[in-house]
């Protein structure tokens, strides 16, 4: 059953929010895939019903349980990003994106875990397994196309990106999976501004962008570096125990706290931005970045296979890209994103 | 092309022991390698895209909006006094 | 061997908006530890800047005024490093795209003046063993405003300062209080042979508290420099550390020396655009200076040019100034309650003009009140201070007090009968053609008459009443 399918079964009283979310909150309790279980899910569930019961009209997923990637925030439940450094991190405020889906009636089940900083494998698989009918999780396309589910990895700028932990500034968008693409275009509706009709643009031979992937790769460890200097062990973050003076509270914390995957992007940022290492390589990165994006504004739709070096345009771009079950991805036009989902269907 | 372990740990202040040093020094110099096309590329003045958004003057009024709560921010200090935020002594 | 001392200046100056430069928080000075602050500004995941308009058009009001070029298209960068009061362990500020560059102030050519926020203050335990964090001053706009090695003398750099201090305040942009730290001065010192091209080794010294402080460091950083280079040694470039106490710089460690900042564009911030009509609107909007309010004030209100820069001293006198004669329609009379009683006020008590606080509608009713002669000079005096020292209101003190002035003929017929009868000499001599003695005997019946007499009409009726003798 699709979440819209689920959606229109508790519309038409066939079943209660509170019993479909008994049912994904044991499946998620019983799962790996998660790493947090909203304990308030079904006092949630008793409000939607009886805001449903009044006749509110709250959206076309209102009473469907989902999940967000352990790198959003949910007020109440910790937010870990698969990082020792911040086991235990309580947001005190909603993400955007919680805000609104919550508005529109949707029920938090839990947090899904993910690689440390990066993405969320368990975020698919979740979906796949049929754990949870709907995830949102930052650009997953990799383990999507793998997993063999729909996701859209939207415009950048379209899904407010407060609450959401950084990783990469200029490049991280929060994007719905589920098992069919209707799904995630709704979902994307509800969280999202990116409604501009589909371009009528030239699909042809892409050109090669032969160091598309180094720019992607320079600009976003660099950022990503930048991003991750707050969690310092000194005003926040796990501190180490073994440190013997400030200096070394700052090594060992974040030595600590960070996986080796980590601290190859942390350094490899700080490498591409030190001394003339930023006219080097830095500054060529940005300007390959405007090529690119310069090149791409003219796309209506484009098929590309889902690996990094495909991967990397949308996110130079900023543009939408959805992930299709068969492992390919259709990449679009900026804001353009609810029409290209529906281009696909069809 | 050598990549100066040392000052790069010192810069985002991140201890590696010895292997993960070795390692990611092997993997930095590879990926410098990698770079060399990018590196050698002449792209004059062409213009630095920072961002695929094209907005500018995004601007708040200077009004004064409510403060967090001091304890909720507290609790996520590593270290504090209920007033301060606690950090190791700083040798001047 | 002659030396020439060459010194560059870097001056802070946080600027007096209401709210922090990239949040919502208040820049309000003093508040308990960690109140006037949000995720934002220290440091927290999840959140993201959202510039103050009135930080940019604070820059713009320097900029113009300072005859600086505005940049047009205006970027933030991420300064990067590690210490305790830099939550995010980056500063955003301007590198690549100041919003001002060159213009000059006095004779002094500035570099540039940027954008970018501060960081939160650091307090030591007294045993050192811990270092206490309060981010409330964290993410407080600052100008930073770089000038070019033009500085020769102590005395150029505390003019520029003092030029530079009263510039802010009037544009209402900077309360410049040293003490509370929202101006704060580093100098880059230099020494070099006189004739010399080539600029020596500078050092930069930091931790400069009030204008003494400089003046103490640059004759001590200058000595040592000469010193230095004279036995044969080098020096090295470096921050040090200004201490008042012990009048002597030392080097600082760490934070400041060989660091590389990794600066690169914010991508959380959006260019700003500067169009002409911004520019023009701000223009139009600037404050009057002190140096066009005093021409003013001679030119419109015939105020001494002495008076003029008495009350152009501190925004604040000027301000009651204005508002006095917007009042009163009595610009003189303001300025002497100025130049005069405020003035002594000030100075007996020890209070700075920026923290006066008097009511500008009770010193008016005052002025209204003795030039309607209700009250004498005297009174009028003793009201004022009243006024500044415990916010009385004046007529209910003047009631209280017994001051108003006696309009009361038969009562100055009275006393000016007993003043004539006591003093016959007085009498004659004023009758003999001494005028002078008149001041003696209007003076014996104003006694009489215990302050109250009003000397409008005791004049003409003593003037009379001799006439008569």
């Amino acid at each position: 059953m699709t979440a819209l399918q689920l959606a229109a079964a508790i519309a038409a009283k066939k079943v209660t929010v509170a019993d479909v979310t008994a049912q994904y909150l044991e499946k998620a309790r019983a799962s790996a895939n998660f790493v947090a279980i909203n304990e308030s899910a079904l006092e949630q569930a008793a409000q939607v019903q009886a805001k449903l019961d009044a006749g509110e009209a709250l959206s076309p997923l209102a009473g469907v349980p989902m999940a967000l990637q352990d790198n959003i925030f949910v007020q109440g439940m910790p937010c870990a990003c698969g990082s020792a450094m911040l086991e235990g991190y309580m947001p005190i405020f909603d993400a955007v994106v919680v805000e609104k889906l919550q508005a529109a009636g949707l029920i938090v089940i839990g947090k899904l875990g993910m690689n440390e900083f990066a993405h969320s494998p368990q975020a698919a698989a979740a979906v796949t397994a049929g754990e949870i009918p709907l995830a949102l999780a930052t650009d997953n396309r990799m383990a999507c196309a793998e997993h063999g589910v729909w996701h859209i990895k939207p415009t950048y700028g379209a899904v407010s990106r407060l609450g959401l932990v950084a990783q990469v500034s200029s490049m991280d968008a929060i994007g719905p999976i589920a098992r069919c693409v209707e799904d995630c275009a709704v979902l994307l509706e509800i969280i999202a501004d990116c409604n501009v009709a589909q371009p009528v643009g030239s699909n042809e031979n892409l050109p090669e962008f032969p160091h598309a992937l180094a720019a992607c790769e320079i600009i976003a460890c660099a950022e990503f570096g930048a991003n991750l200097q707050k969690f310092d062990g000194v005003s926040l973050g796990k501190r180490s125990t073994k440190a013997e003076n400030l200096s070394e509270t700052y090594k060992f914390s974040r030595g600590e706290g960070f996986g080796l995957a980590t601290k190859r992007r942390v350094l490899f940022g700080s490498l591409m931005l030190a001394g003339d290492n930023y006219e080097l390589y830095y500054t060529k990165a940005l300007q390959v970045r405007g090529q690119v994006k310069d090149v791409l504004t003219s796309i209506s739709a484009i098929e590309l296979p889902v690996d990094e070096a495909h991967n990397c345009l949308a996110n130079l771009a900023g543009l939408p890209a959805i992930v299709k079950p068969d492992g390919q991805q259709i990449m679009g036009a900026a804001f353009t994103d609810i029409a290209l989902a529906k281009g696909v269907t069809a | 092309m050598n990549v100066d372990m040392k000052t790069l740990q010192d810069l985002t202040m991140l201890a590696l022991s010895p292997e993960e040093c070795a390692q990611l020094q092997d993997e930095l110099e590879a990926k410098l390698v990698g770079m060399a096309e990018l590196a050698a590329l002449d792209l004059q003045d062409a213009p630095l895209c920072v961002t695929p958004l094209e907005h500018t003057n995004v601007l708040r009024d200077d009004i004064v909006l409510e403060h967090t709560a001091r304890e909720a921010l507290l609790q996520h200090a590593p270290a504090h006094n209920g007033e301060y935020y606690a950090a190791p002594a700083i040798q001047e | 061997m002659n030396w020439e001392v060459v010194m560059g200046l870097e001056v802070h100056a946080e600027l007096s908006t209401k709210s922090k430069i990239f949040c919502g928080c208040s820049t309000e000075f003093g508040g308990e530890p960690n109140t006037h602050v949000c995720p934002g500004c220290t440091g927290e995941p999840g959140v993201l800047p959202m510039l103050n308009k009135a930080v940019v058009e604070y820059a713009m009001r320097l900029g113009l005024t300072l005859d600086c070029d505005i940049t047009r298209v205006n970027t933030f960068d991420r300064k990067n490093y590690f210490y305790p009061d830099l939550p995010k362990a980056w500063q955003t500020t301007q590198l690549y795209a100041p919003v001002c560059r060159n213009g000059s102030v006095g004779g002094i050519r500035l570099h540039q003046i940027h954008m970018e926020e501060d960081a939160g203050k650091l307090v030591h335990a007294p045993n050192g063993s811990a270092a206490y964090m309060d981010y409330n001053r964290s993410g407080t706009p600052l100008l930073e405003i770089v000038t070019k090695p033009d500085f020769r003398t102590t005395e150029q750099v505390l003019d520029f300062l003092e030029t530079l201090r009263e510039t802010l305040l009037y544009l209402d942009i900077c309360d410049c209080k040293m003490q509370e730290g929202s101006l704060r001065c580093d100098v880059n010192l230099s020494v070099r042979p006189l004739g010399q091209a080539e600029f020596g080794t500078r050092t930069e010294m930091k931790n400069l508290n009030s204008f003494k402080a400089i003046a103490r460091a640059i004759e001590y950083e200058s000595k040592r420099h000469i010193d230095v280079i004279t036995r044969g040694g080098q020096i090295t470039q470096e921050t040090r550390r200004w201490d008042d106490n012990k009048g002597k710089s030392m080097p600082m460690r760490n934070k400041e020396n060989a660091q590389d900042y990794r600066y690169f564009p914010c991508p959380d911030v959006p260019p700003v655009i500067i169009d002409d009509a911004w520019l023009e609107q701000v223009r139009a909007t600037l404050p009057e200076l002190a140096a066009q309010k005093r021409e003013r004030y001679i030119g419109e209100h015939g105020i001494a040019p002495k008076d003029a820069a008495t009350i152009t001293v501190h925004k604040t006198i000027s301000v009651l100034f204005e508002r006095l004669v917007e009042l009163t329609g009595q610009p003189k009379e303001a300025a002497n309650l100025i130049t005069g009683e405020l003035m002594r006020h000030l100075n007996n008590t020890g209070t700075l003009p920026e923290d006066l606080q008097v009511d500008a509608g009770k010193l008016a009713e005052l002025i209204n009140l003795v030039l309607a002669g209700k009250i004498n000079r005297a009174a009028y005096k003793q009201t004022m201070h009243a006024v500044f020292g415990e916010d009385v209101q004046p007529m209910a003190y003047i009631e209280q007090n017994g001051l108003l002035m006696d309009d009361n003929s038969d009562a100055v017929a009275a006393a000016i009968a007993a003043a004539l009868a006591a003093n016959p000499k007085a009498i004659a001599d004023y009758r003999g053609g001494n005028e002078k003695t008149f001041g003696f005997i209007m003076g014996q019946v104003m006694k009489e008459l215990k302050g109250q007499g009003n000397p409008a009409l005791v004049k003409p009726a003593l003037e009379a009443a001799l006439a008569d003798c």
